[in-house]
């Protein structure tokens, strides 16, 4: 039987649909000429560096093919271990791992060996587009490979758990706990089965979790609790979020967290254009807080001030 | 944009559609639903050639009915051309003249006929001259029709003989095809062998309105009398009898269109159904013109470019519904306007067939691309290769279906091929990317959409609105913006919200 709520109901529990978040969030505070700077994650990096926010260290950048044979093996050969990715890949795309080197080549994390050639080939389907929304031509990053923090290793299921914080003019809205499972593929994408576990935004507690937007409290590979976890570097981790506001000039904006053993957080990735999953994941909807901010930005406040007041309203 | 004025821009959309409706229905007598009178059929003969530089003549056969009107092209009323007619037996000729020329025009001939136009009756030939022709084939001629003579009893037999004579291509047939290259072609061979029998005889050609279709030629037949009846033959294949449905254009073998000083030149035929009266038309459009609302009528426009005009604005209604699907519902599909390029396909293949060779195609064409996965290529050519495997696919669809004598299945070539192609990739990599289940989903949406189209675009009241009234698409589009503009809920959201409900019954 197929569950309804009315749209008065979900009026009044000021749920953001769609449509509205399409047109009332995104299109009026999200400029179009911005959206590369998103988009690609080289950008993103660029600006972030440029902001002091931390990110993962850039080891170097594949533009075209000539570089595959120029460039690349001295980049690989400083470094033991590395993520590649494409600057513009979308849903977890096209990102391979290298954990350690043997003398004939990499390991991934699997424990699977791979060649320089396996690696060449991996690049060279990066440049010509492979994982990049549309096609488009893109460019192959080399950066620091994240050593995840152990907090999270109970309740996500092997790959990479991540934090996504909900950004509007600056101020932080809501966040989520992004937990890859067995179906997801390792990927902490909601649309792939990943769990999203909703946050408080005071402590950086974890809330409930869901999954396929039904609630789910207890991870079904690892079969721990997902609620009651303290998220470390809570204020940290709102506060370089609360920064991306101003590095981009997007008003509303989904800022992606790792969380680094020996550096801390790490901005992964901005995305312009962030679900709505994550009200179903806090149980709670986007309008009345979005509403509470727009009444208080008037008032001109540092990012701290800016953060400690949503960490005080929500 | 300020409220009232967005506001008052849908208004305006709006009440400039009605007025106009409003206008056409009260003032020129327009009916706001399809007439009953279906067997209406505008015909329309397109005459293509390119001048030579010198004069130029030009003439047209055209039956004679009972109604008809002469639509000519702007060129021709700028004066360059003088248009005759010329009164014949049985129908007439219109002539194009004009002393000197060297373009390429298009001239355009249009008739309305009513149902049951009134059929002409036509004397056959009669054989009385004797034709000069060299002795040799005169006497291939006579060898010819004494043995057809020999293995034939009636008129009938005659001619049925005559043909398979004709085609077993002896020495003597040969000699006579050659012969007659340049006096009528095969048809004056026959035609003379049979007034060597002394069977009376006539050509006729016309057109079937089965369908209305464009770029349509005329069907020969022959009809000779046997017994004192009178037998019809398809002239291409032999069958016997007129088809049902057959409106006969012209009798004999002279030429439907001769062209003097001009070259490459050819007449196709559009038909269309009427919907509303043939008087009616004829009418309205002469109010049109005296109030200078012409612009506002597609059915000044020459038929064939009416044709294209009616499931042109069949496209808007396509669009209002994606629209309403994806803004009210919450249903994405594969491809934005996909659905509503399929539901015009599917208009020719009708719903089942359609449904069911997309389903072949497009598993067919999935299949194939997962073979061509391994080779990684870059975007372009990967879509230029699908393109070719689409059609691929599609040819052998065809030739299956035909060598098992499916006729749906030979409507396939009607799908969009690029439009095939681009949803094989976009299924594909959503199959990679988000499993079976969500591409499968995914298709099942698109074509759930694209059967709300089409049974849209079924609609004869639809239609009949669309093409007499086409002001209406000022509506459309008002409430398209006005969705556009719509921030509430859609419809699957309150499905899928809908744990916020069962949190509130455990408190």
């Amino acid at each position: 039987m197929i569950k309804f709520i009315s749209p008065t109901e979900l009026h009044k529990l000021g749920i953001v649909g769609m449509n509205a978040r399409n047109r009332r969030f995104i299109m009026k505070n999200n400029p179009r000429h911005l959206y590369p700077l998103v988009d690609d994650k080289l950008e993103t990096k660029k600006l972030a560096k440029k902001a002091e926010i931390a990110v993962p260290e850039l080891y170097g950048v594949i533009e075209t093919v000539g570089q595959i044979k120029k460039k690349l093996h001295k980049i690989l050969d400083a470094h033991e271990e590395f993520v590649i990715k494409p600057s513009k890949g979308s849903g977890g795309n096209g990102i391979l791992v290298v954990v350690a080197k043997t003398p004939n080549g990499f390991v991934k994390p699997n424990g699977e060996e791979i060649t320089h050639k396996d690696i060449f080939l991996h690049v060279s389907n990066i440049l010509s587009g492979l994982y990049s929304l549309g096609g488009q031509l893109d460019t192959a990053m080399i950066e620091y490979r994240v050593k995840f923090s152990d907090v999270f290793s109970d309740i996500s299921y092997q790959g990479v758990p991540d934090v996504r914080v909900i950004i509007y003019k600056g101020y932080p809205v809501m966040g989520m706990l992004r937990l890859a499972t067995k179906e997801s593929d390792g990927k902490a994408n909601l649309h792939q089965g990943a769990i999203g576990a909703g946050v408080n935004i005071a402590d950086g507690v974890t809330l409930g979790g869901v999954c396929h937007n039904k609630v789910m409290n207890i991870h079904p590979d690892t079969e721990k609790t997902i609620s009651g976890i303290q998220i470390p570097y809570w204020k940290t981790i709102l506060e370089i979020s609360a920064k991306c506001q101003e590095m981009t000039g997007m008003g509303y904006i989904g800022v992606d967290i790792v969380l680094d053993k020996e550096l801390g957080p790490l901005i992964l990735e901005l995305n312009a254009r962030p679900g709505l999953g994550i009200q179903i994941a806090n149980n709670e909807g986007l309008r009345k807080r979005l509403d509470k901010i727009d009444a208080v930005v008037g008032e001109e406040r540092e990012v701290s001030e800016r953060v400690a007041w949503s960490m005080q309203n929500f | 944009m300020k409220k009232i004025v967005f506001y008052s821009m849908i208004v305006g959309l709006i009440m400039t559609a009605l007025s106009i409706t409003i206008y056409k229905v009260t003032i020129l007598d327009f009916s706001l639903t399809p007439g009953s009178s279906k067997e209406n059929w505008s015909v329309e003969a397109k005459v293509q050639f390119k001048a030579k530089g010198g004069p130029v003549k030009v003439s047209l056969f055209v039956p004679p009915v009972y109604e008809e009107l002469v639509s000519l092209e702007e060129n021709i009323t700028r004066g360059e051309y003088t248009l005759f007619e010329e009164k014949l037996k049985y129908g007439k000729k219109v002539i194009w003249a004009a002393r000197k020329d060297d373009e390429k025009r298009t001239f355009y001939y249009r008739l309305d006929l009513f149902k049951g136009a009134p059929k002409i009756k036509e004397e056959l030939s009669t054989v009385e001259e004797d034709r000069f022709m060299p002795d040799n084939q005169k006497a291939n001629l006579k060898s010819l029709v004494a043995r057809t003579h020999r293995k034939s009893a009636d008129a009938e037999t005659f001619f049925l003989r005559l043909r398979q004579n004709l085609d077993e291509n002896s020495g003597d047939v040969k000699s006579l095809k050659k012969y007659y290259k340049d006096k009528g072609g095969i048809t004056g061979l026959i035609g003379d062998a049979l007034e060597m029998e002394k069977i009376k005889y006539h050509f006729v050609q016309g057109l079937i309105k089965e369908s209305a279709g464009k770029n349509q030629s005329l069907k020969s037949y022959i009809q000779v009398e046997s017994d004192g009846q009178l037998l019809s033959f398809d002239f291409e294949t032999g069958e016997k009898g007129l088809p049902e449905n057959f409106m006969i254009w012209k009798y004999g073998d002279d030429p439907l269109l001769e062209v003097v000083g001009g070259e490459n030149s050819k007449v196709t035929f559009t038909l269309l159904k009427e919907s509303i009266p043939v008087g009616k038309v004829a009418e309205l459009r002469y109010a049109f013109q005296k109030r200078g609302l012409a612009m506002f009528s597609l059915m000044a426009l020459p038929l064939n470019q009416q044709h294209t005009f009616r499931l042109l604005l069949m496209i808007p209604i396509g669009a209002l519904i994606m629209v309403i699907m994806r803004v009210l519902v919450g249903v994405t599909t594969s491809g934005t306007f996909m659905p509503i390029l399929f539901a015009l396909a599917f208009q020719q293949t009708s719903l089942l067939t359609g449904l069911i060779l997309f389903a072949i195609v497009i598993a067919a064409g999935i299949w194939i691309r997962s073979l061509l996965t391994k080779l990684n290529l870059l975007l372009v050519p990967r879509i230029a290769a699908c393109v070719i495997v689409v059609i691929f696919i599609m040819a052998t669809v065809s030739i299956l279906s035909h060598q098992l004598n499916i006729v749906a299945g030979q409507s396939v070539t009607f799908f969009p091929v690029i439009i095939l192609a681009w949803t094989v990739e976009r299924m594909f990599i959503h199959w990679e990317e988000s499993g079976a289940a969500a591409a499968l989903q995914k298709i099942g949406a698109s074509l759930f959409v694209t059967t709300l189209i089409y049974i849209a675009l079924q609609s004869d009241s639809i239609k009949h609105i669309m093409f007499y009234f086409p002001e209406q698409i000022l509506t459309i589009l008002a409430v398209i913006i006005l969705l556009g503009s719509y921030t509430g809920f859609r419809l699957l959201e309150l499905v899928r919200f809908s744990s916020f409900k069962e949190e509130k019954v455990n408190d």
